[in-house]
């Protein structure tokens, strides 16, 4: 989970910027008032997505009241007074960095490593509170920790099967965060596909050289070839392009009571920003600075 | 009678909620074009699904497999499973990969998907069915779906854009210009 479902802001009418915003804020909120401000730093937009759409189908209305920011008093805030779903989340995200920061510290290059052995501590005792608090998100995504590195030891176990475990985990995150409703598991396995898809192949060159795990690495070894490099990126993009049209249709089903326009954002505009920027890097001119054309 | 699923262009096995969005896009089609014969083949193909569950009772066309279609239907995939996994590898027909396929599709394996739907697409090149389902996919792989989906606001279906706004204007001002009135002074 890496901030790639995200909104694309310029797409974006001010309101729902606002509200968009206002989630992103109760979400800071809740993970400060459960874990302290370090909680704060674990922020991301992958799960204001999570609790977004957890919101967006809850309950009969949302109310946003303005504070102050707590980590910021110069900046006054919009917060959602709803407390269950972004609490929810705030947990999730705990449970994850814990989860994601003993995988660094298995695998990565020695900064990171030693960078994450500092957070640790930290983290842990954070993680030692969310699993009290939701034992169900615990359960859910050690178990699909432990799926993983299962997987990981396999030969070749295929995009599918090694995107399944983290896919799973999301579908059943997602119906979890509204006790047990069935039709979120696809929307949150297609999301969560999606995200494990554009973290490999976002990757790629990075595992190659420490000799990580990645699904994609047996199939494109001779990644700095140039003609290997095109064939990888009209994989990936025919691979991303799937799940997304997937993601689309299964969210079109879901009756979203509030925040459509937000999450259409999301879904469409902000999920194709994150694939064309993971593709592009594989294609024969990689933007380096930020730029846009107008015609 | 013609297969109802053919009709309605949906896979066999389609949930509740492809059918009724397959049977609204259809209808509408229909009549916008006036083609009534084809609405009224539509709309008993449509009965015909709905009396019978999407899930059961129905018996499909030349299939070796009603069972298994049933069990994905009724969304009991490992069941599924377990049934074909217990096919004589030498009974394994096309039709045996589609299902295959079917399964992999319902639990988000899509890549695992689509090389059993284009296996089953070249041993029956002739199969509606199959041919559906690797155009279905490789539409969406080319990213074909960016297009067909209208967002809400800007689609043209909506009756209110500005260009929609001016021209009733236009036509309200030549209105009153005949009853000697004038609302747009340049026109």
């Amino acid at each position: 989970m890496l901030g790639y479902v995200r909104a694309r802001k310029s797409e974006m009418k001010y309101g729902d910027y606002e509200i968009y915003k206002g989630i992103y804020c109760s979400l800071c909120n809740a993970l400060g008032k459960n874990y302290g401000a370090p909680g704060r730093l674990l922020l991301n937009y992958d799960y204001t997505f999570a609790a977004l759409i957890l919101l967006a189908l809850g309950g009969n209305s949302c109310t946003f009241t303005q504070k102050r920011c707590p980590f910021n008093p110069a900046l006054k805030c919009f917060f959602c007074e709803k407390k269950a779903e972004t609490d929810f989340c705030a947990h999730a995200i705990v449970i994850t960095a814990y989860y994601k920061l003993k995988d660094n510290i298995r695998d990565e290059r020695p900064g990171k490593k030693l960078l994450s052995l500092l957070a640790l501590p930290f983290v842990s005792l954070m993680h030692r509170k969310a699993k009290r608090l939701a034992p169900e998100v615990e359960e859910i995504i050690s178990g699909a920790m432990a799926k993983q590195a299962e997987i990981e030891k396999e030969e070749n176990p295929g995009i599918d099967r090694s995107a399944d475990p983290s896919a799973d985990a999301l579908g059943k995150l997602f119906s979890a965060g509204t006790g047990g409703d069935e039709t979120l598991y696809r929307p949150g396995y297609m999301t969560g596909r999606l995200i494990y898809i554009l973290d490999a192949a976002d990757d790629l060159e990075k595992d190659l050289k420490n000799g990580s795990f990645n699904p994609f690495a047996r199939k494109y070894k001779d990644i700095k070839d140039p003609e290997v490099r095109r064939q990888f990126a009209d994989e990936a993009e025919m691979l991303l392009n799937h799940t997304h049209s997937d993601i689309i249709e299964c969210f079109g089903i879901l009756k979203l009571k509030r925040f459509d326009s937000i999450a259409e954002n999301i879904i469409y505009d902000g999920l194709e920003t994150s694939m064309k920027t993971v593709v592009s890097k594989y294609r024969e001119t990689p933007e380096k600075k930020k730029s846009f054309t107008v015609e | 009678m013609v297969d109802p699923y053919i009709v309605l262009g949906v896979p066999r096995g389609a949930s509740q909620e492809r059918i009724d969005e397959a049977y609204k896009q259809k209808s509408r089609e229909y009549r916008e074009s006036g083609k009534f014969d084809k609405l009224d083949e539509l709309n008993d193909a449509y009965d015909s699904i709905i009396m019978n569950g999407p899930s059961g009772g129905y018996t499909y066309f030349g299939t070796d497999f009603s069972d298994i279609r049933d069990k994905i239907a009724a969304g009991r995939l490992e069941d599924a499973q377990l049934l074909l996994d217990g096919v004589p590898v030498s009974s394994r027909n096309a039709e045996w990969y589609y299902l295959r396929g079917m399964i992999y599709d319902r639990k988000g394996w899509l890549e695992e998907a689509r090389s059993h739907y284009s296996r089953a697409h070249s041993m029956d090149p002739s199969n509606y069915e199959y041919r559906e389902a690797c155009e279905r996919i490789n539409n969406a792989r080319s990213g074909g779906y960016k297009t067909r989906e209208s967002k809400a606001g800007t689609g043209s279906g909506c009756s209110c854009g500005a260009c929609e706004i001016l021209e009733a204007l236009i036509c309200a001002d030549c209105c009153c210009e005949s009853m000697g009135c004038d609302i747009i002074k340049c026109i």
